[in-house]
């Protein structure tokens, strides 16, 4: 899910980049799908707790953690956008209480609310895009498109990283593999193709109206929203705005779910509900020291654009899982 | 509680054995008669009516005004007062009374106090005969209801016009006619300890859920209401969560409605004393349907439909959204209409949110009064808002001219869809207070949050939010925001079952027996 203050880099090297980020996504998904195919769909911290205690809670304190920085730099971003955008005198406070507080609320309603309610935000964002499509065609400047090329190769390197690092919805799928109905890796080679789908298209939309002037503009798409015109309303940044918000909200609920989750997997208790609450003031008490700076935030994001998390979290842990994981017994443990 | 007891050769007709009380009924008719009196207190519409047929001392129980009395004097005193059974013995005359004199279509034997009682209030003729210790409950009855009418809700151009009415077994008749297949099943059960209201529970058993109606049908069972005055008493017990804003549940007054959601794989629950039917599973897209859309041009009625999704999302967020962005992003706005909005609020007294919180506090107090009043009244309190309300506190400089004109349009927007009308006005307050507060983000905050709490609901295993959220492209194209033709609709047949996310299991509750009479 690419949220807009985590979008650092634009220009046409972008399609490119994002392609090939997309091709790295799916081979750092490789052995998250291995584990699920070896081990009939369970995530890799089940077949590693049913390994032994210790590696299990290990597994899913790694995971705790990568995920928990993913939450933190989601709300503190969504936060940002909104001060930046939406209400410039929202005290930080209000902003994260708010954010964290729907998405526990998210989080305790289940993973069924969670997910069904991105299919919303989708509708929404497809109305954003057509109604962007209607008003703007006649800014669209072809010229805008030329060939990739790449005078910098760092800056590449860079762009190709940070779409790399925004691919954190792997750390997700590696814990909620479990409750997935349909095979896991079937829904993983949907979604990425989708999404490279809409961010190339994304892309291409900001490069024919921007142009050269992308790269100078921190929210694409919401500009671009801004300069529409749909006769009723004179601008269409409010729609962008709800589609982020949206967004950065079912992101952290689903973030805040899998935590409770892990708790449950380790804990051996089915209910999360006091967990998932705990762990909301947690996140909340994180993004308020991490969010009240700004200098603090951009140290944190540009560790986070590393990637180092997806690493972590999405490859080393299932490949862990996958050398060192105990296939269920037949006729033993049940999930 | 069942003591099976073999009947007397009465099998022609649909007798059935009621023996369920502990208190049995004596061979003599003045105990049966006091006991009688007193269990029902001695209570004044009791009526029983002493008479001797060919000797036989007999008597006639009824509540005063349960009862056809043409039936009573033609099927009951007639035949046994002109033409009785040549028998000495009371019992040997009573039996052959009871099964060789075929008296009314439901004739039932009662041997206990309790079921005699029942029988009496639910509109029975009782008759005893001294020295024979059961009773003979004759089912004449003939209290005075609404007929047959225009639903009051619900109100269709093309479609029929007949309405359910507060008869259960009426309604239950008019189903049926409407389904003459044998495959139409349906449940008849008392539900309430006191009031004893009868619940019919329909279903067709080629097209419904088993586990659906299994878990409706424990449910009312175990429904621990000592009355039941309407069928919303028991909504709260058939939901798995009523605090959900939306209902679970869909109501209906059209037998037609009713039927078409059975074909569907719904079960529906009928109760007797509303004529309000409800059927579950509900799902949120079915209140934007009406029997109308399929009467028309499917063109027109997915423009009916998208117009009827529109006025719902308007009439919940319009209000709130007016807020949000004149207090918080004006600039969205186009300049003309800016500058009219600026002006307008120039000369009123409050501010925009403590405007709209205000006149939709009056507009809410005016549709109250406005539907409780008689009709005469009703329309005094249609000018009083309309010219008042709007016109005044306009020109009073209490109110800006826009917020009215807002206020008013969601109110509209509301009636379109009537079934969503009480979600809808708390939806706007709690958008108005949001917008109020949090400009955009609190209107999305709040959003996401009625998004999360709808998404989370089940209706017997279906999810709430289907065909949009989990995603059934068929569905949603077949009869969702458009519906096909009539020929593409006939081609295949789709269910509530079919559709994405529906829970493998369902509920997954037994029968375990009961009180219901399978028909």
């Amino acid at each position: 899910m690419t949220l807009p203050a985590e979008i650092e880099l634009y220009g046409p090297d972008r399609f490119t980049a994002i392609f090939l980020a997309k091709i790295i996504a799916a081979l750092l998904y490789i052995p998250l799908i291995l584990v699920t195919l070896r081990f009939k769909g369970d995530s890799p911290i089940t077949c590693a707790f049913r390994r032994n205690k210790v590696f299990g809670v290990t597994v899913g304190v790694i995971l705790a953690v990568t995920l928990t920085a993913t939450a933190v730099q989601t709300v503190i971003s969504i936060q940002h956008y909104i001060t930046d955008t939406l209400l410039n005198n929202i005290l930080t406070i209000s902003g994260i209480a708010v954010l964290v507080a729907v998405s526990v609320y998210g989080a305790l309603k289940g993973l069924s609310a969670v997910t069904r309610s991105s299919v919303f935000a989708a509708a929404v964002f497809g109305l954003l895009i057509i109604l962007i499509g209607l008003t703007m065609w006649n800014k669209v400047n072809p010229d805008f498109i030329y060939p990739a090329f790449f005078e910098d190769g760092r800056y590449f390197v860079k762009c190709t990283l940070s779409e790399i690092s925004m691919n954190s919805e792997i750390l997700i799928f590696a814990v909620i593999t479990d409750e997935i109905r349909s095979k896991p890796h079937k829904t993983v080679l949907y979604y990425l193709p989708l999404l490279l789908v809409i961010l190339e298209f994304l892309n291409l939309l900001y490069n024919l109206i921007l142009g050269p002037y992308m790269s100078k503009i921190e929210y694409p798409l919401y500009i671009i929203a801004s300069l529409s015109d749909i006769v009723i309303f004179r601008r269409l940044d409010g729609i962008d705005a709800i589609v982020w918000l949206m967004c950065g909200i079912i992101k952290t609920a689903l973030i805040i779910y899998c935590v409770g989750r892990i708790y449950s997997v380790c804990s051996k208790r089915p209910d999360t509900k006091k967990a998932v609450v705990v762990y909301g003031a947690f996140i909340f008490m994180l993004c308020m020291v991490l969010g009240s700076d700004r200098t603090v935030y951009e140290h944190f994001s540009s560790v986070m654009s590393g990637g180092i998390h997806i690493l972590l979290g999405g490859v080393a842990v299932p490949l862990t899982a996958l050398v060192a994981g105990r296939k269920k017994q037949s006729g033993g443990e049940k999930k | 509680m069942s003591n099976s007891k073999k009947l007397p050769d009465l099998s022609e007709k649909s007798v059935e054995s009621i023996n369920s009380g502990d208190r049995r009924l004596a061979a003599n008719l003045n105990i049966n008669c006091s006991e009688v009196r007193r269990l029902m207190n001695n209570s004044s519409d009791l009526i029983i009516k002493y008479f001797s047929s060919d000797g036989h001392r007999m008597a006639v129980i009824t509540c005063e005004g349960m009862i056809g009395k043409a039936e009573l004097a033609n099927l009951i005193f007639r035949p046994l007062v002109s033409a009785p059974p040549k028998i000495q013995d009371d019992n040997e005359f009573f039996t052959k009374v009871c099964s060789d004199m075929p008296i009314a279509e439901e004739q039932k034997q009662v041997y206990d106090y309790d079921s005699l009682c029942l029988y009496i209030m639910s509109g029975f003729a009782v008759l005893l005969c001294d020295g024979a210790g059961f009773g003979i409950a004759i089912g004449i009855q003939g209290f005075a209801h609404r007929s047959i009418d225009e639903p009051s809700t619900h109100i269709n151009l093309r479609a029929s016009r007949e309405g359910f009415i507060e008869v259960v077994r009426t309604n239950v008749a008019m189903v049926r006619r409407r389904m003459k297949s044998p495959t139409l099943k349906t449940i008849m059960m008392t539900v309430g300890e006191r009031s004893k209201t009868d619940v019919s529970v329909c279903y067709l058993t080629d097209k419904a859920d088993m586990n659906i109606v299994n878990a409706v049908t424990d449910k009312l069972k175990n429904i621990p209401l000592n009355t039941i005055a309407g069928g919303e008493y028991l909504q709260s017990f058939l939901e798995d969560d009523d605090s959900v804003l939306f209902s679970q549940i869909y109501t209906t007054e059209r037998p037609d409605v009713f039927v078409s959601k059975l074909y569907e794989g719904r079960v529906g629950i009928i109760v007797d004393g509303t004529p309000f039917a409800l059927v579950l599973p509900c799902l949120f897209a079915e209140n934007f349907v009406t029997m109308d859309d399929y009467t028309h041009k499917p063109y027109f009625s997915a423009f009916l439909r998208i117009i009827r999704f529109f006025a719902f999302i308007a009439g919940a967020v319009l209000p709130g959204l007016y807020v949000a962005l004149c207090n918080f992003h004006p600039e969205m706005f186009r300049s003309a209409l800016l500058l009219n909005i600026y002006s307008s609020e120039q000369t009123a007294a409050y501010p925009v949110f403590g405007e709209c919180l205000i006149m939709y506090i009056l507009y809410e107090i005016m549709r109250e009064a406005g539907l409780r009043l008689p009709q005469s009244i009703g329309h005094a309190v249609s000018i009083v808002g309309g010219l008042v309300i709007g016109e005044i506190s306009v020109s009073a400089g209490l109110m800006s001219a826009p917020v009215v004109l807002i206020i008013a349009a969601t109110g509209l927007c509301s009636f379109a869809v009537p079934d969503l009308y009480d979600s809808c006005m708390i939806l706007r307050l709690v958008f108005i207070v949001a917008g109020g507060t949090f400009g955009l983000f609190g209107i999305t905050a709040v959003g996401v949050v009625i998004f999360f709490r709808m998404c989370s609901k089940n209706s017997y295993g279906v999810p709430y939010t289907a065909p949009f959220a989990p995603v059934t492209l068929k569905s949603i194209i077949r009869d969702t925001f458009r519906r096909e033709s009539w020929k593409k609709l006939s081609d295949t047949d789709m269910t509530v079952q079919q559709l994405s996310g529906k829970a493998k299991s369902g509920h997954g509750a037994e029968r375990t027996g009961g009180n219901e009479q399978d028909k």
